[in-house]
């Protein structure tokens, strides 16, 4: 056993020996650079030689790695790298040709941490034994700067992924395709979404693309979108479109997903060239939000294009009425034609400045009379401060061709410190509108003339009433006075002054009533044959005496009349002869003389025939100034000598009027202090002689009215008494009714023919005449609409009596009640 | 008092009445009835409760009467205060019945007399 020891002992000393002596052959690697070394392949590799350069680098003594380390090389070896290590010396003594470059990289502890050496080792077989030798090199620093770089690339790949992870955010799956192997890849796939719940695709696999598509479009496309997402995604369509384009998107409904989303977008982008022939990234990503923004835009921009449709409507409705409208921008001077008429499109030149455009305007466009006052509207300088408490201003001007215009500048838009800045200039042509109000103006006008000369009359009429007034007054005065002095016959002459006085008010107030009656329209002609000379009599004896009294000589000729029986109103036919007549003798001093001379003149063919009269005076005259106004009704002329004559009456005035009525015609000549001549002429039917005969003849037989029945409605006792006792005298027997209701109720209540004739007082409580005729004659039985009705009434009015008539009365009686005029009227309406 | 007097005392026209009502009976009778009617009254009644319409009324009865029977004065007084009060609906101030009671006291006094 000891022998085996010491063989043992001898043949491991024999070997060291050997080793050293080999080592010393290579005495000079011991300086070599680098950490040289020589180790047994036994286990844990014993060195057999440790290099200079080997401890310096790690920086042990060889004692320390014979002690700390067991002079073992793998116990330097980072214990993750030991198997590399282990392996790397394996693999060097299995290798064929491996005499030369093996390395390996790995780590060994130093005194100062772990250092990355590259190891090229070599294995050697010396008296059996292998050994493996070989130089470390310290790459430490080489490695970790490799690692550091590693590091920003790493950091920047995270940044890069980061990038594309945002950039790829709204996306909920990627895929790269390839178009030519018809090969798709998921690159990202949401998780949880839906789609991937169901298809459960791999990241990074391959799939069929044409098979994803028809499955997914089948499963998830909405069936009107379904063939649109079919035909976009063939391969054929995604290349004929990536071929002119590098990328293209287009939407797509899918069926509700759990997730709620129901709007996708899908892209696909040519990325040929980078990753190869045929490859594309497709993405898809949902937008409802974005649908839902857009649609919510559409709504927001359709509704502002309805209230821009609508204001331009408005505008546009407005602006019809404008023939002409700007907008001027006060700061800048510019302006804009908004609308602008044909007609007047002209005027406004082209000029830049708006405010020269609106002087130049009014140079070449407005009159003379309104240029100024226009040119100072039209002044924008000025409008600032002319608009700072109002919204518009508006000026109206008339052209040099005559027509009007308006213009109006109206705020548009104000700073915020309330100055103008924007402005409409609008104008119209307002022709029609200003025609009117001329024509308004010129009415108002003929209002307050025609106001003011009814003011003049009615002081100059109450002068003409204080005259006499005060005569009557005074001479009532002196009559009292001398009755108490029973001076009778001076009292009594008094009295003829008074009742010459008051019998002239009679005559004026009855003028100023057919002026008025006329002025409105009221008076009607009652026209009645008439015999001409029987009238011509009444006048003479009414003048005769007046002339008499001033010592006038008056003649009367009357010659060449034909037709003595003439249709027209008689009253008012005398009436005219005698106003002028009366005006004759008036206004001539006495002694003077005075002529009517009348004659006719034949119409031929006419029926008719012109009656002429010449009145003539030598009189004052009159002047033609005078005469110019004489027949005015409200605007006498003055004339001093007048004045002296008392009453000058409305005489000619209601001649005037009458003849106008009448449709004849009055002249004048005259001559101041040799007299007047004035000429009537009236044109009237004429009749026979005998007409006028028969119809005179027609005398009113009251027998006729013997025994007749009739109804009188009148609300006061004493004068139903009164008309039944004055009927019974005449042999008529009467009913009354206290009112107009209890009339119409008689009436119904009666048998046809009871009553022969309704006489109907106007006023009555409960229901007026008027109201109760109308009444009576609305009734439906038969003889209510022939029943004749007679109004009774206090009011003469002519008025009066066509409401009588137009309510289906047959006549009007006039109270006081007058037999005979009652028992004519009857006759005249009962059969 | 013969009719003649009596129409010149209460401003009346006997002719004309005369010729109206053609019978000096019926006017004598009526002019004693006229004493008995009470639209005079009825007229005070109204102005005294301020009611214009039946004023009006009354008034206008009154002339109708007055005229029918020739009493001038009365019914031109009447009259007048008829016109004042046509178409009013609240009662006008400073109406005054005043002429009115003067002369229909001269007629009934007048009338009066007649009968006796």
């Amino acid at each position: 056993m000891e022998n085996c020891i010491e063989a043992e002992k001898a043949r491991l000393n024999q070997n060291n020996n050997r080793l050293k002596q080999h080592i010393s052959e290579e005495d000079m690697l011991r300086n070599l650079p680098g950490g040289f070394h020589c180790c047994s392949a036994d286990d844990g590799y014993p060195f057999v030689y440790i290099g200079n350069g080997f401890t310096e680098m790690l920086g042990w003594t060889k004692e320390e790695i014979e002690g700390k380390f067991e002079n073992k090389y793998l116990n330097l070896v980072h214990p993750e790298d030991r198997e590399l290590v282990c392996d790397y010396v394996t693999k060097l003594s299995t290798a064929k040709d491996n005499k030369n470059g093996n390395h390996s990289v790995y780590r060994l502890l130093g005194k100062d941490g772990y250092h990355w050496i590259a190891d090229d080792d070599t294995l050697i077989e010396i008296d059996g034994e292998r050994l493996f030798q070989g130089f470390i090199t310290d790459i430490t620093t080489y490695i970790d700067s490799r690692d550091r770089y590693q590091e920003e690339l790493e950091a920047q790949l995270d940044v890069e992924r980061h990038y594309l992870n945002v950039l790829c955010w709204d996306y909920t799956s990627v895929y790269r395709v390839n178009l030519i192997t018809d090969v798709s890849v998921p690159l990202k796939i949401a998780p949880q979404t839906f789609v991937n719940d169901v298809l459960k695709f791999q990241l990074n696999k391959e799939y069929n693309f044409t098979d994803c598509i028809k499955n997914y479009s089948e499963k998830f496309v909405v069936p009107a979108d379904k063939r649109f997402f079919q035909r976009t995604m063939t391969i054929e369509n995604l290349k004929k479109k990536l071929k002119t384009q590098p990328r293209f998107t287009f939407r797509y409904k899918t069926q509700l997903s759990p997730g709620g989303h129901c709007h996708f977008e899908g892209q696909a982008i040519r990325i040929e060239g980078v990753l190869g022939e045929g490859e594309i990234l497709l993405g898809f990503r949902h937008i409802d939000d974005l649908v839902a923004e857009e649609q919510r835009h559409k709504s927001e921009l359709e509704e502002h294009l309805k209230r821009e449709r609508a204001q331009d409507e408005v505008l546009m409705a407005i602006g019809s009425n404008y023939d002409a409208i700007f907008k001027i921008d006060l700061q800048n001077d510019l302006y804009i034609k908004i609308l602008c008429n044909d007609k007047i499109s002209y005027y406004y030149g082209d000029n830049p400045s708006a405010n020269e455009m609106l002087r130049d305007v009014c140079k070449r466009i407005v009159s003379k009379k309104h240029y100024e006052r226009m040119r100072d509207f039209c002044d924008l300088k000025a409008l600032v401060e002319r608009l700072r408490e109002r919204d518009f201003v508006e000026a109206e001007c008339v052209t040099k061709k005559g027509v009007w215009h308006r213009s109006r500048m109206i705020v548009n838009r104000r700073s915020k410190d309330g100055t103008v800045t924007h402005i409409l200039y609008v104008t119209q042509i307002i022709n029609d509108e200003k025609v009117y109000e001329e024509h308004l103006i010129a009415k108002a006008e003929y209002a307050d003339l025609a106001n003011r000369t009814k003011n003049s009359f009615i002081s100059q009429v109450a002068h003409d009433i204080r005259t006499p007034m005060n005569s009557i007054l005074g001479f009532l005065e002196i009559a009292e006075s001398k009755l108490e002095n029973h001076e009778y016959d001076k009292a009594y002459h008094n009295l003829e002054k008074i009742r010459s006085a008051g019998e002239f008010l009679e005559s004026l107030v009855n003028d100023i009533l057919d002026i008025s009656r006329i002025e409105e329209g009221k008076f009607v002609l009652q026209c009645e044959p008439v015999n001409l000379t029987d009238m011509l009599e009444d006048v003479k004896t009414n003048i005769q005496l007046a002339a008499n009294k001033k010592e006038h000589a008056f003649g009367m000729q009357v010659r060449d009349v034909s037709h003595n029986v003439i249709v027209t109103d008689s009253l008012r036919f005398m009436q005219i002869y005698t106003n002028i007549l009366t005006n004759a003798i008036k206004y001539t001093p006495a002694g003077g003389n005075i002529s009517l001379t009348v004659y006719q003149e034949e119409l031929p063919d006419t029926g008719k025939v012109c009656t002429v009269a010449e009145i003539s005076d030598t009189g004052i005259g009159m002047t033609e100034e005078f005469m110019k106004n004489m027949f005015n009704a409200f605007e006498r002329a003055t004339d001093t000598r007048i004045n002296k004559v008392s009453g000058y009456g409305l005489g000619l005035t209601i001649v005037k009027q009458f003849i106008d009525i009448m449709g004849g015609s009055i002249t004048a000549e005259s001559e101041i202090g040799r007299g007047t001549t004035f000429t009537v002429k009236l044109e009237t039917e004429y009749l026979d002689e005998e007409a006028l005969d028969t119809e005179s003849s027609q005398e009113v037989d009251g027998n006729v009215c013997c025994g007749k029945h009739v109804l009188v409605a009148e609300d006061n006792e004493l004068n139903r008494e009164v008309i039944t006792e004055l009927l019974r005298m005449h042999d008529i027997t009467c009913e009354c009714a206290e009112d107009g209701k209890s009339c119409v109720e008689r009436f119904e209540a009666a048998p046809e023919g009871t009553f022969d004739a309704i006489f109907m007082d106007l006023q009555m409580p409960t229901m007026n005449g008027i109201d109760a005729t109308r009444n009576i004659r609305g009734l439906s039985i038969p003889w209510a609409k022939t029943i004749p009705i007679i109004a009774m009434t206090a009011n003469a009015m002519k008025e009066d009596v066509k409401k009588c008539l137009d309510v289906g009365m047959n006549a009007h009686l006039s109270k006081p009640i007058d037999m005979k005029q009652v028992l004519k009227t009857l006759a005249q309406n009962v059969k | 008092m013969q009719l003649n007097d009596f129409y010149i005392s209460v401003g009346g026209n006997y002719e004309t009445v005369l010729a109206r009502l053609q019978s000096e009976q019926i006017i004598q009778k009526f002019l004693l009835r006229f004493l008995k009617d009470q639209t005079y009254n009825d007229l005070k009644k109204a102005v005294d409760a301020k009611d214009a319409p039946a004023a009006f009324l009354a008034t206008h009865t009154l002339k109708g009467t007055a005229a029918n029977l020739g009493l001038d004065t009365l019914a031109s007084d009447a009259s007048a205060l008829t016109e004042l009060l046509r178409g009013a609906t609240e009662f006008p101030d400073g109406i005054s019945t005043a002429e009115v009671d003067k002369s229909y006291y001269a007629a009934i006094k007048s009338i009066a007399m007649l009968e006796a």
